[in-house]
């Protein structure tokens, strides 16, 4: 123990003897804190990869993405003709998921477990950047499981969604820019600046929000070597702009309509402020911690890369006024958070050495006290069971709905119930039955690959592409009026609603209305599936 | 192999001054294309003229760390 602390970066020699339990305490209840958050992570990311239906709206379309890849289709097509679909988003996630989708077939735990694996290596690029640049494996450590204590982190690493992996390629490509210093041999010859260069490529072809941190990525080369930097910037875009170009002529053009003018949303200041707030609310500590060790940068040494990537961050949360967006949009910058704040509590832990011995015991025990606190504001607990019905209690976070999160109420977090898998075959049942020989329209995806139905249409790509005037669904609307489909499943919330709700542009909404007669509501993850069969 | 130095503090200032003169310089010239609705200067025009002023005010306070790199 003498030796190990010493090598975690817990120097204690310069505090006072009779107080260094004080400085261990600290650490071992934040380190606790933060393993107990992991462990409930955990513990919800196998409940979801056992759970073989959508959880989160979309996980199934984009399992469907997948599967075209992995037949050496593209997703980006023409959806007002049928079978109505395209894909909005571009391929890296889904090509990484493909192996696994060859291996063990159309199954939404290959992309689930995807996710949440990239959420462990963006949380250990985290604490090997916080590790390279201070020296203190404690709190890399602690920087990492932050990351993962994150309520979003938490809500979105486990789900079949791009979102996590774009992180993960973000991270490991801030954290190898960092290393390069810009001084001889130069930026070439360094593979930490090419390896930076090809993980910012693979989080722009994942998904196109990483573009502040490529940004980021050429604002730190162009501060340290701006010439260099130019001409990375342009070999970048070169490169990105011929993949772009041969995706385009693939698929005759639907993959710019798809992934880009799709992409181009309303939007709405107030949601963004909303994110805002509730962002920095939920993650004060660290945020706090970042500002000041940005301030020093500024002022009092260089600016590293982490820096840069933590405002670039910031500043693209405004993205999520956008129409669709959420908590998601602010994953980034809670990575850029972590690792920087992680930076400069460790430069402040190291500093302490040299302070009178009670200012030098103070920082050490507030350093991993900050932590601590840390993990209060962003803690989520299931609440009933064992072990977590004891814990809520002492915690005082005692909840009879099974969950408590900090954030408020969340449609992400609980875990999906036996009820709730039951209530899924039942929905797979009844799309068998009520349409043997139709296609079944579905909001969900997940229940047509257990029905073994195909999937038709893909609801949110057709609404935003409705509202930016790029989908005409006169032909959908058409087979609706014709009864085509032997069932329609649509999701909506539990209050009592119209039967007629959705993800769909109003007119479809309207179509399904005019033809379809609601037949059955089956409740499944705290939402209400509404059945529809034609009208007589 | 040619001479690629970093960039000093006081030139990444003069980028801030710049960019938040440009900014303030559009924001402020925006009645004079007559885009907008508003006859007097619109709400996003008055934002923007705040950001431009908060770049150039950054800026400025880069300048006296002189050369060191940025």
């Amino acid at each position: 123990m003498r030796f190990a602390l010493p090598e975690m970066g817990l120097e204690l020699s310069h505090l006072p003897r009779r107080w260094r339990w004080l400085v261990i305490a600290a650490c071992v209840a934040a380190g606790l804190a933060l393993l107990g958050q992991f462990a409930v992570y955990g513990h919800y990311t196998v409940s979801l990869l056992r759970f073989p239906f959508d959880y989160d709206q979309g996980e199934g379309f984009e399992l469907y993405d997948t599967v075209l890849h992995a037949q050496g289709l593209w997703p980006y097509r023409d959806s007002q003709v049928f079978p109505f679909y395209t894909s909005i988003y571009p391929p890296v996630f889904h090509l990484l998921t493909v192996p696994l989708v060859w291996l063990f077939g159309p199954q939404l735990w290959t992309g689930r477990l995807v996710g949440f694996l990239a959420s462990l290596v963006a949380a250990s690029a985290i604490g090997w950047g916080v590790h390279r640049a201070s020296g203190h494996k404690l709190i890399a450590a602690l920087s990492g499981l932050a990351f993962l204590a994150s309520n979003y982190t938490f809500h979105i690493g486990p789900l079949f969604r791009q979102h996590m992996t774009m992180v993960m390629f973000e991270t490991l490509a801030i954290v190898a820019l960092a290393q390069v210093s810009g001084e001889p041999p130069g930026l070439a010859r360094r593979p930490a600046f090419w390896l930076g260069l090809l993980f910012l490529l693979a989080a722009g072809y994942t998904k196109p929000l990483s573009l502040p941190t490529i940004i980021a990525g050429l604002i730190f080369l162009f501060l340290r070597a701006p010439r260099r930097a130019v001409l990375a910037g342009a070999g970048l875009a070169a490169v990105a702009g011929l993949i772009f170009l041969a995706i385009n002529a693939a698929t005759g053009g639907w993959w710019f309509i798809s992934v880009v003018q799709a992409n181009l949303n309303t939007f709405d200041t107030g949601q963004a402020i909303s994110l805002y707030r509730q962002w920095g609310e939920l993650h004060l500590v660290l945020i706090a911690a970042a500002l000041a060790r940005l301030v020093y940068e500024i002022y009092g040494t260089r600016l590293s890369a982490y820096a840069i990537w933590f405002v670039c961050a910031i500043v693209n949360g405004l993205s999520s006024a956008k129409f669709g967006a959420g908590e998601s949009y602010f994953v980034t910058a809670t990575a850029a958070v972590c690792v920087l704040s992680g930076i400069g509590l460790a430069a402040v832990w190291r500093r302490s050495a040299r302070w009178q011995p009670s200012v030098a015991l103070a920082a050490a025990v507030i350093i991993p006290g900050l932590y601590l606190v840390q993990a209060r504001l962003t803690l989520h607990v299931y609440t009933t069971g064992p072990v977590y019905s004891q814990v809520a209690r002492l915690l005082g976070v005692s909840d009879p709905s099974g969950y408590y999160d900090s954030q408020g109420y969340t449609q992400l977090g609980p875990r999906p119930t036996r009820a709730d898998h039951d209530a899924g075959y039942e929905i797979v049942r009844l799309a068998q039955t009520l349409s043997p020989d139709k296609p079944v329209f579905s909001e969900e995806a997940a229940f047509m690959f257990r029905a073994g139905k195909p999937v038709v249409t893909n609801p949110f790509p057709q609404l935003v592409m409705y509202q930016a005037g790029l989908f005409d669904p006169s032909q959908e609307i058409a087979m609706l009026d014709a009864k085509a489909f032997g069932l329609v499943i649509l999701r909506g919330p539990p209050q009592p609603e119209p039967a007629v709700v959705g993800f769909y542009p109003p007119p479809v909404l309207a179509a399904i209305s005019r033809n379809y007669r609601l037949t059955a509501e089956i409740k499944m993850n705290r939402f209400l599936y509404r059945l529809l069969t034609p009208k007589p | 192999m040619f001479r690629d130095p970093p960039l000093t503090k006081r030139q990444v200032g003069w980028l801030f001054v710049i960019a938040g003169g440009g900014l303030a310089l559009v924001a402020a010239g925006a009645d004079l294309l007559k885009t907008g609705h508003f006859s007097t200067p619109g709400p996003l025009q008055l934002q923007a003229l705040g950001v431009g002023a908060l770049l150039v005010l950054f800026g400025l306070s880069l300048f006296p760390l002189g050369q060191r790199p940025a």
